[in-house]
């Protein structure tokens, strides 16, 4: 789906909750009792929105790169915080503790029942919460799969909280017909969730892949390949990535996502190339031939078929290759006319994957820390890089696909784009995404 | 506006799109408050 029409469709569903309540009406209140109704709508339209914002959904996030969609997420879920935040304390001043006789339907005062007002306090706390630890999780130590379970649930239990303080507690959320708008958007929210976590492994639990073999590429680096079990296999692009479930049931969480390194040319066998990372990873070579995987996708929106251009640069750093290695293999497999260079920059030499495979032609080797009888590029893929294997019109017209750390990334694309290159012809897809 | 908007790199087009898709969401909360 086209990025604008996804950002309108998006502002709509989060603005409509606030333009019906707009309608519903009600006796005029003072300014900041409105300002507080309407940052309470607004941050829980936000937060509802939070669930088809989650990168599962591929009409999203292969439209607009599921980096793109994960960091709407994330900022989105900050405004939503703040908003939230505010919404108690702007009601100041408001007359309180149950209906009064100038007032039999609660249209000026605010309830003090604690049965209404329990949720709200409880999603109150609990939001921020979900939020910090979210942006905190690394800094914490959290294990990525049990921060993903306390996550969805967490806010699976806000959204169920949130909805009741808003029908009963909330001045426009008792409105019979904002009352329907909130359940209808609260069950796409959590019927989300359910599709993903429930729906899906469902309906693909058949489809069961095999470990066919792990490889060590490198001190570090591991080459995992597996075979479809009684099935065609999967429909992806050069490119493209999945989330992987090595071993466990198709409805554990224990599923990371990774770029395929091998091309859809090359047959039904998927390869991943997965660096030690310290977490899950560290055990990549301890998974035995045979071991059932399942995967999920493919996502991502980093390919180059289709992209009229006369060459396609390749720019990876580090593990960053396993996509362009894809885009490569694909080429090279299908004859693909077009011009193609890699630049590949590592710390050291050991750290060079598939070099043989890879060879000299059309690729260029960059080390930040090389041997001494290196004869490749010698310091990190930056401007001066670029200017040295590119010339002007390659810089102009080719496509320029990057891959790796977020630093050399940003380096690359700014330099790219002030030397002539059109946006749409730079690629990228980010793992962080700050 | 829109040709420099497509010369921004995905990192700045994507900032630049969130703070716009926040600033459309004041500004229709600033219209529900004053109505």
């Amino acid at each position: 789906m086209k990025p604008l029409f996804l950002i309108i469709a998006y502002l709509v569903a989060v603005a409509s909750p606030l333009v019906l309540s707009w309608c519903v009406g009600g006796p005029p209140r003072a300014i900041h009792q409105e300002l507080a109704s309407g940052f309470g709508i607004l941050a829980f339209a936000m937060i509802l929105m939070e669930f088809v914002l989650s990168g599962r959904f591929k009409s999203i996030s292969n439209g607009v790169g599921m980096d793109v969609t994960m960091r709407f997420h994330q900022v989105m879920a900050r405004t939503a915080l703040f908003f939230a935040l505010l919404h108690p304390f702007l009601y100041q001043g408001t007359p309180s503790g149950g209906a009064r006789p100038w007032d039999p339907t609660r249209q000026l005062t605010l309830t003090t029942d604690f049965a209404d007002l329990w949720s709200g306090v409880a999603g109150f706390v609990l939001l921020p919460s979900l939020v910090l630890l979210a942006i905190g999780r690394r800094q914490l130590g959290q294990k990525y799969e049990t921060w993903r379970l306390m996550h969805g649930v967490g806010a699976l239990l806000i959204a169920l909280l949130l909805l009741h303080h808003t029908v009963y507690a909330g001045r426009y959320g008792a409105q019979p017909y904002m009352a329907g708008l909130w359940v209808a958007m609260t069950g796409i929210a959590v019927g989300s969730l359910l599709f993903v976590y429930l729906i899906v492994p469902l309906r693909d639990r058949g489809r069961r892949w095999r470990v066919a073999c792990v490889n060590r590429l490198t001190p570090r680096q591991w080459e995992v390949t597996v075979a479809p079990a009684g099935h065609s296999g999967l429909d992806f692009k050069a490119g493209q990535f999945v989330w992987l479930n090595l071993g466990h049931s198709r409805f554990s969480l224990q599923e990371h996502p990774f770029s395929i390194s091998s091309a859809p040319a090359g047959g039904p066998e998927i390869s991943f190339m997965i660096k030690e990372l310290g977490d899950f990873t560290q055990t990549i070579g301890q998974i035995e031939t045979g071991t059932a995987a399942y995967l999920d996708g493919p996502y991502g929106s980093l390919s180059v078929e289709g992209r009229d251009a006369p060459g396609v640069a390749l720019i990876a750093g580090g593990v960053g290759l396993a996509p362009l290695l894809g885009i490569l293999r694909q080429m090279r497999l299908t004859g693909d006319t077009r011009k193609v260079r890699l630049v590949y920059g590592n710390r050291t030499v050991d750290q060079i994957a598939y070099a043989t495979e890879l060879g000299s032609e059309g690729v260029v080797y960059a080390l930040s820390e090389p041997p001494e009888n290196w004869g490749g590029e010698v310091g990190f893929i930056d401007a001066a890089l670029i200017d040295r294997v590119f010339s002007s019109d390659e810089i102009r017209e080719w496509i320029f696909v990057i891959c790796g750390p977020a630093i050399m990334m940003d380096i690359v694309e700014e330099h790219l784009i002030s030397r002539g290159t059109p946006a749409h012809r730079i690629l990228s897809e980010r793992f962080d995404y700050d | 506006m829109t040709s420099r908007f497509r010369q921004l790199s995905l990192r700045k087009r994507t900032h630049f799109t969130m703070r716009m898709v926040n600033i459309i969401l004041v500004i229709v909360l600033v219209a529900f408050v004053l109505r």
